[in-house]
């Protein structure tokens, strides 16, 4: 799709660069798929990020590190993506989209588009944190980078890391939509520490595309903390995320349907990090 | 603007609108086998090789392509004749309109790159995002399988 009012696509010669010409109002692009699809109102300049050396991924204590123009093929076909939180992300990214996609989003792209997503709530789950540049370098988790709505200013993501949770942890995804292609009608991460008496040490719920971005069910998590995993547990927890997820409705699914979704994948995920883990 | 890149083997030089997408330039340039199905990513008509990596014409900017090698379905046939994917389809009856066809062979190409041996779950997957409206999917996943064999064996002499 051929857009309209691209005043002209900038090559910058480094971040410092781009940093400023987005602050000075350029849309910044990484693979582009998103902003072919939502072209600027008025006439703006475009910054491509794919000429920075912002691609790539490595270990990094103990966790793993991201470029923020990383394509998700790339991180898909990585070993250490791979094997991070018992594969949960590599799990997760097979479900976006097709391949003729992967191969040209980027993780900085999705992350910084900031809605409809399956990756953010995984990423949620597993505590991953986010580095950025307006100006100057930043760090901070991304639950914070969403809360308070950095995503919608001019800034530009550089990487994100994902730790490597505790030794006794599990993890799971659950995409629910007519076919993997399509966007989910809804989402659900969860990841569970057990202490060295099996018993929750850390909870995390988070339910996608409800349709907003992702939810982080605190009350669900405060809930689980210092409890056994049986399935009583877990179809409380379930219910509980049912009742308290934001579910509104739109032309995917009505806030009913999302509801009863909830608690569906809720259980889903964690008999599923139960099983593993006994 | 200006760029250069290379369309099947063959260096260009165009001038761009800076919001031009690549399916549009290369349709321009003369590759009309790019086809626009949707223009939005979804039906996978438009697939190329950038690079060596199937993606949608569609949503990519010609500007972020100066430099890069781009491959069509039509460099897929050699003075040998016609590639494996070419002529399995054929013989598959994998082929009907034709319309989603030289997408779906560049699909199927960056896969069987990528993954010699594919089972036909993975060749499903793989073509996710690609939608024939009139053939299916039973005769295109079964060609792509036998073109998978042949591209093997020949491989392995
Ligand atoms: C057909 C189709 C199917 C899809 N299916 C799914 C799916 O099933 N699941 C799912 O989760 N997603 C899905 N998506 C969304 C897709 O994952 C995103 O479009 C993609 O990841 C965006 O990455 P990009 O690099 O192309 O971003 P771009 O289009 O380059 O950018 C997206 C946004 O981020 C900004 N931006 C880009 N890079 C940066 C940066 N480094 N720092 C700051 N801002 C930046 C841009 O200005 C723009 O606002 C789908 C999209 C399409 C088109």
């Amino acid at each position: 799709m051929s857009i309209a009012n691209v005043s002209r696509f900038v090559r910058p010669p480094d971040l410092g660069a781009a940093v400023a010409a987005v602050r000075a109002g350029a849309i910044p692009v990484s693979g582009g798929t998103d902003v072919m699809l939502h072209p600027p109102a008025q006439a703006a300049d475009m910054v491509d990020l794919t000429v920075l050396p912002l691609a790539g991924i490595e270990s990094y204590r103990g966790g793993v590190r991201i470029g923020a123009t990383t394509t998700l093929t790339a991180m898909l076909g990585d070993p250490r993506v791979a094997a991070i939180a018992g594969g949960v992300v590599a799990t997760m990214l097979v479900e976006v989209g097709s391949p003729l996609l992967r191969n040209r989003a980027t993780i900085g792209g999705h992350l910084a588009r900031g809605r409809l997503s399956d990756v953010i709530p995984v990423l949620l789950a597993l505590d991953a944190t986010i580095t950025w540049n307006d100006g100057s370098a930043h760090t901070q988790s991304l639950a914070g980078f969403y809360r308070e709505g950095r995503h919608r200013t001019p800034l530009i993501i550089t990487s994100i890391t994902i730790p490597e949770p505790p030794a006794r942890s599990g993890s799971a995804f659950r995409k629910f939509s007519r076919t993997a292609f399509e966007l989910a009608i809804l989402n659900c991460a969860c990841r569970l520490d057990l202490d060295d008496r099996a018993a929750i040490a850390a909870a995390r719920v988070v339910v996608g595309e409800t349709p907003a971005v992702a939810a982080s069910m605190n009350d669900v998590e405060v809930h689980l903390a210092g409890r056994p995993l049986t399935p009583e547990v877990i179809v409380t927890a379930a219910q509980m995320a049912a009742a308290a997820v934001p579910a509104r409705s739109d032309e995917r699914a009505t806030a009913e349907y999302r509801r009863v979704l909830t608690e569906v994948l809720v259980r889903r995920c964690l008999t599923e990090i139960a099983e593993r883990l006994a | 603007m200006k760029i250069a890149l290379t369309v099947d083997g063959v260096r260009r030089e165009a001038e761009i609108d800076p919001g031009e997408c690549v399916m549009d330039l290369l349709r321009r340039l003369g590759s009309t086998s790019v086809k626009n199905g949707c223009d939005r990513g979804d039906c996978g008509s438009c697939a190329v090789l950038l690079d060596g990596r199937a993606v949608n014409a569609c949503l990519v900017f010609a500007a972020q392509v100066d430099g890069s090698e781009i491959r069509t379905v039509a460099s897929l046939e050699s003075p040998a004749g016609l590639h494996p994917l070419q002529f399995t389809a054929l013989d598959a009856g994998a082929v009907q309109c034709g319309f989603c066809t030289p997408g779906m062979l560049m699909t199927a190409l960056d896969l069987l790159a990528n993954q010699p041996d594919p089972t036909e779950a993975e060749v499903r997957r793989a073509l996710a995002g690609s939608y024939c409206r009139c053939t299916g999917y039973t005769k295109p996943v079964a060609a792509i399988l036998t073109a998978a064999t042949l591209l093997r064996e020949a491989r392995h002499g």
